[in-house]
């Protein structure tokens, strides 16, 4: 199967006056056709950045130096930013839905000249017509009375609505991969639950692709496929849901894991925290990030560099340490015995 | 006007930097000699056409006299509306609507004879007549206007002859005729309209006929073709309404303006270099004095010591210099040099400071005393003066504190009174009697002592019939200032006109009140 | 809304009362008699102490303040004694002149003001950003006095190109009335621009910034686009106020152009009513300008929930 998008060795800096901040350094990774992939890190672990990166939206201070990003045979970095051909690409190919429904709106527009104006640009339709397109989509993200409410402007809307706002905008041209950055952040479990499975339905309908990115693994431990852990502007870990869920090799998939909710948890039993912080990513050691943070290093991970990412025998599973697969038991019973 | 010059100067400096250093003469540039007028070039015969454009920086009334306020009321409407008698370039009283006039000092009477045959007509087409006299005085007579309160009744003798008679004699009488009060309107175009109207719309007699008047942007008059003195040369005369002086300076010097007063001399300086304009002086001019307060006993300037103390302090010679630029001129009486009421005897107090210094010291003050100066700065060159002048008394001991007040206040003090010193600017006239009229009567600048002796020669004066008699009556009353000092001479403000070479008029900036010359013409 | 403008409205009354009042005391505690003012150097005691029976100058001051509001209130605003006519006759003359003027410049400055911020916060950091910073900071604090004599000298003076001064009514002689109006309403732009330039510049900048313009990007729009449609709308908000401002602003400018460029206009007759202390007229002319700048508050505001439909007036 020929993936969709395929990003080799992306590295996008930022120019600060501190220093230089690798926020992705040499990130790769593929989405298949129809997939739901999970981006899962703590906050400042590059995972948005990679996905602005696929859209072209690094501002300055802010720059791609590198890597490839292949979306339908075509490298995207050689187009200019906002240039024809990106434009024609964002919100018609691949879009993207933003973790603040409340600032993510143009606040003086209307839901309708926002919306509109895809069609128009994108797939050049009259007005009437992609009036009449966006209230159908409006009513298929289950916004009630969508005929009138495409007149209202954001702050007319709930949080929830807002979101089913930005997703029917995400759906509108049927795009090939849509990208979700951290969708429902600032949303109610119950509302979060909802628009999952909202994006999931349509996803399936529309036959796109989804990038769900989170820093909570419980969320797309029931939507996604595939996973891609990402630490300190790197993956660390790559493999299928279950795989994950099921073997997680890196000690940090394991503090996320630890660190999350489950129904199915014995009751009293209390979450673990991931101790220490996440690294500067200015000066950033040769050897393993996680290192400080590890409960499990060993001599080889503190004189030899971080490894690569490298399958773990006999399954699809990749992995960045040095641990070996007897220590991995070990690490998880413990865990368990906590 | 301080903050006008630093302007400017920057302005002239930036001139220097566009133009490039091609025009090195005027960098250093000699004091032109104060030139009087030229006299009109004789080979050049009088071109017809023309509009003649005059400044003037504000006027309330242009057609009815008895309310006229400000001067320059009256010299914007003077081309239009004309006096019954006017002044010539030495200050003589002579007729202009007038024929003749007559004093009668026992029967208390002035006749005046009109200008019979000469068909004089107002711009609307009515006859000027003895009536017409008649109701102009009685109109002025009737208004708040004090010039013709001794006039008691005017009787029309006959068609060309009106008769005033006076409760009082007053020669200063045919004085005033020259200006508002012998102003003449048409009696028939206040009845059709009204005063109001009157006011904005001035009908008379004069070379110019009223066109229209829009506030604070010009007034235009065009040639009365039907003048009685001849059809004048010009098509019109537009007065420009300017509120700010340097933008009129770049106005003139640019040739969009014929002639305007210049108050400023070292503007005066920088337009004479030009050799464009004539420099020309008129005889009534602002006299300044400082008027003591000399009716409170307690004041040290009671003493006449004192007053002339104060007046041998003042060097009046380094004032007209330096302040003035040589364009004022020391003064020790009011009647100026070159006119008839001029007397060659009155000494004055030249500076002498040692003198001024033992006055003071006999009069009971040998360590000064302090008091206060209050002036109206009208403009710059008044503040500039006033604190060269307070250096001045500092050095005979004499601490004056400087009190600048506005106009409305300085109207105010000398009508209800004043400490120490007042800086009070009289607009003179040829006519001394008519600059004294109002505070020998005691009606202004109350606080000042005035003599008995002023007062019996002022009344002595005013009641001369022949013209010899008010001529010596008039040249005493100045040796009796003289003699009590009765308040301190500063330079004389005269009045510069710049005028444009082209104006061939010998009336214009050089005649008092402003006339205008109705055959005046404009060379290329 | 209507509820709104009613209550504006009442607010502005109450405002004007205060505000004329506050005149009118200030006019009458000034030291000075304005009759005697009014009368010149040579006037008699007589005559001022009529002028003073006849302005009701000689009554007390709550008469005399009453007297002035009651007929006010009819339309009258008293005969200028500096001009001889009714004030309203002469503010009917002087307001078109400084509307026009004021309004040529409100244009121009908005438009220099919006366009050249938008260019600098596009292109940010660029050459020409400095420089119209540069300028636009100049502008801000150029005194129009200055720069008034400045413009006279070079275009009038020296190259000729433009009338000194003066003023004529754009219905006698439109071109000749453009050319005078050049200058004048010019140097009232250059604060107003410069002000709206920069202020347009950073809030522009502020805008971009937004994650809204992040979606406009991300839905794969153009640049026009994104900064006419969705980033000026927003970036506006700011300028409004200050273009509403600028009315208040053009006031003040107005008596200093006026002045310099010899146009009979609002803000000269203020002056030289003050000056003359001619009250009535003083008293009119601020009343007048009290009412334009709530009227044009009152714009602002309503510009504003035009701008943002998250403003509700209740």
């Amino acid at each position: 199967m020929v993936p969709i998008l395929e990003v080799k060795n992306l590295r996008t800096q930022y120019k600060t006056e501190s220093g230089l901040v690798k926020a992705v350094d040499g990130v790769s990774y593929y989405i298949n056709e129809q997939e739901i992939v999970g981006v899962v890190g703590e906050s400042g672990c590059g995972k948005s950045v990679t996905q602005l990166s696929v859209m072209r939206l690094i501002n300055s201070p802010g720059e791609i130096v590198g890597g490839e990003i292949l979306f339908e045979g075509q490298n995207l970095l050689q187009f200019k930013a906002n240039g024809p051909e990106m434009r024609r690409i964002r919100g018609a190919k691949i879009s993207m839905v933003f973790q603040e429904p409340m600032t993510s709106l143009n606040p003086v527009l209307t839901i309708g000249q926002q919306l509109i104006e895809i069609l128009e640009v994108h797939l050049g339709m009259s007005r009437k017509n992609a009036r009449q397109r966006v209230i159908e989509m409006l009513d298929l993200v289950g916004i009630p009375g969508a005929s009138s409410r495409i007149d209202d402007y954001p702050h007319n809307f709930s949080g929830g609505m807002r979101q089913r706002v930005m997703i029917a905008m995400a759906l509108l041209c049927n795009p090939k991969l849509i990208i979700a950055d951290e969708p429902t952040t600032a949303l109610d479990v119950t509302t979060q639950a909802q628009l999952f499975e909202l994006m999931k339905s349509m996803v399936e309908r529309f036959k796109s692709s989804l990038v769900i990115v989170t820093h909570n693994l419980g969320i797309v431990a029931r939507y996604a496929h595939r996973i891609y852990i990402m630490y300190a502007g790197r993956i660390v870990e790559e493999g299928s849901c279950k795989e994950i869920f099921r073997n997680p090799r890196h000690p940090y998939t394991i503090g996320l894991l630890k660190s999350v909710p489950r129904l199915d948890d014995q009751e009293g039993k209390r979450l673990v925290p991931i101790e220490g912080m996440p690294p500067d990513l200015i000066q950033m050691p040769s050897t393993c990030a996680f290192l400080p943070r590890c409960s499990y290093s060993i001599e080889q991970c503190r004189v030899e560099p971080w490894p690569e990412l490298r399958k773990v025998e006999g399954t699809k599973h990749y992995v960045r340490c040095y641990l070996k697969t007897e220590a991995w038991e070990q690490c998880r019973s413990h865990s368990a015995t906590t | 006007m301080k903050k006008l010059t630093i302007i400017l100067i920057f302005l002239l400096m930036f001139s220097f930097v566009i133009s490039g250093c091609g025009d090195k003469s005027s960098q250093t540039s000699e004091p032109a000699p104060s030139q009087t007028s030229e006299p009109a070039p004789v080979d050049q015969s009088p071109k017809p056409g023309g509009t003649l454009k005059l400044f003037v920086s504000s006027v309330s009334n242009i057609g009815f006299p008895s309310t006229m306020g400000a001067m320059s009321d009256g010299w914007v409407s003077s081309v239009a509306l004309e006096t019954l008698f006017r002044f010539d370039l030495q200050g003589n009283v002579v007729p202009l609507l007038a024929k003749d006039w007559k004093a009668d000092y026992e029967a208390k009477t002035i006749t005046i004879m009109l200008n019979k045959g000469k068909g004089i007509k107002f711009h609307d087409g009515t006859d000027f007549n003895a009536e017409a006299v008649k109701w102009n005085l009685d109109t002025y007579r009737s208004s708040q206007k004090p010039e013709l309160k001794k006039v008691t009744s005017v009787d029309v003798v006959d068609d060309y002859t009106v008769r005033l008679n006076l409760s009082s004699f007053d020669n200063s009488i045919i004085t005033y005729l020259t200006g508002n009060a012998g102003r003449m309107i048409s009696p028939t175009a206040f009845e059709n309209n009204g005063q109001e109207w009157v006011e904005q719309n001035p009908v008379g007699t004069g070379p110019f006929q009223f066109v229209s008047w829009t506030k604070d942007v010009n007034v235009k008059f065009k040639r009365f073709d039907e003048y009685w003195g001849g059809k004048p040369y010009l098509d019109g005369v537009e007065w420009v309404f300017y509120k700010d002086q340097l933008v009129a300076q770049m106005d003139i010097l640019a040739g969009n303006l014929d002639a305007m007063a210049v108050p400023d001399p070292e503007n005066m300086k920088e337009i004479e270099t030009t050799g464009k304009f004539n420099t020309v002086f008129t005889n009534d001019t602002l006299q300044p004095v400082l008027m003591p307060d000399t009716k409170n006993t307690n004041s040290p300037f009671a003493k006449l010591e004192v007053r002339q103390a104060l007046s041998y302090a003042i060097d009046q010679e380094t004032l007209a210099e330096s302040i003035g630029m040589g364009y004022f001129r020391p003064q020790n009486q009011l009647a100026q040099p070159g006119t008839w009421g001029y007397n060659p005897n009155v000494a004055g107090y030249p500076y002498n400071p040692e003198k001024a210094k033992e006055l003071l010291a006999s009069a009971g003050y040998p360590n000064g005393f302090d008091t206060t100066l209050t002036y109206f700065a009208y403009n710059k060159t008044v503040t500039d003066s006033v604190t060269a002048l307070q250096q001045m008394l500092k050095q005979v001991g004499i601490n004056a504190v400087q009190n600048p007040v506005t106009r409305a206040n300085y109207i105010e003090l000398g009508n209800k009174g004043w400490d120490g010193l007042l800086r009070v600017h009289l607009p003179s006239s040829p006519d001394p009697l008519v600059t004294l009229a109002n505070f020998s009567a005691g009606q202004q600048y109350v606080s000042m002592y005035v003599p008995d002796e002023f007062v019996q020669k002022f009344d002595k004066a005013v009641n001369e019939v022949t013209f010899e008699g008010k001529q010596k009556a008039v040249q005493e009353l100045m040796s009796v200032v003289d003699k009590y000092a009765i308040w301190s001479f500063l330079p004389e403000e005269r009045t510069i006109t710049a005028k444009s070479k082209r104006v061939q008029d010998d009336w214009y900036g050089e005649m008092p009140n402003r006339y205008i010359n109705p055959m005046v013409w404009l060379s290329e | 809304m209507l509820n709104y403008i009613i209550k504006r409205a009442v607010l502005t009354v109450v405002v004007l009362f205060i505000v004329s009042f506050i005149t009118f005391s200030l006019i009458h505690i000034l030291p000075g008699d304005p009759a005697a003012a009014m009368l010149g150097d040579q006037a008699t005691m007589e005559e001022i102490e009529a002028l003073r029976h006849e302005l009701w100058l000689d009554r007390p001051f709550f008469v005399q303040y009453g007297h002035w509001l009651s007929n006010a209130l009819q339309g009258d605003f008293g005969k200028s004694i500096m001009y001889r006519v009714p004030v309203s006759e002469i503010i009917a003359e002087r307001l078109p002149v400084t509307l026009y003027l004021s309004f040529l410049s409100l244009i121009l400055s908005t438009f220099i003001g919006i366009g050249a911020g938008i260019i600098c916060a596009i292109r940010r950091g660029s050459l020409i950003d400095q420089i119209v910073s540069v300028v636009a900071n100049a502008g801000v604090a150029v005194p129009i006095f200055w720069l008034g004599l400045l413009g006279i000298y070079v275009f009038g003076f020296t190259l000729e190109w433009l009338p000194l001064q003066g003023w004529t009514s754009p219905f006698d002689d439109f071109l000749k009335s453009s050319k005078q109006a050049l200058m004048p309403v010019i140097c009232l732009s250059v604060t107003g621009s410069s002000i709206i330039t920069r202020q347009t510049r950073s809030s522009l900048l502020e805008v971009i910034r937004q994650d809204y313009i992040r979606t406009a990007w991300a839905k794969g729009m153009g640049e026009p686009r994104v900064v006419f449609k969705h980033a000026l709308k927003n970036a506006l908000i700011p300028v409004v106020t200050l273009v509403g401002l600028q009315l208040r602003v053009l006031v003040g400018g107005a008596v200093l152009t006026e002045t310099v460029f010899n146009i009979p206009g609002m803000g000269r007759l203020l002056v030289d009513g003050a000056l003359a202390k001619d009250f009535l007229i003083v008293q009119a002319g601020v009343l007048l300008i009290a009412v334009m700048v709530s009227l044009a508050n009152l714009i602002t505001d309503i510009s504003h929930g035009w701008l943002d439909p998250r403003i509700r007036y209740d």
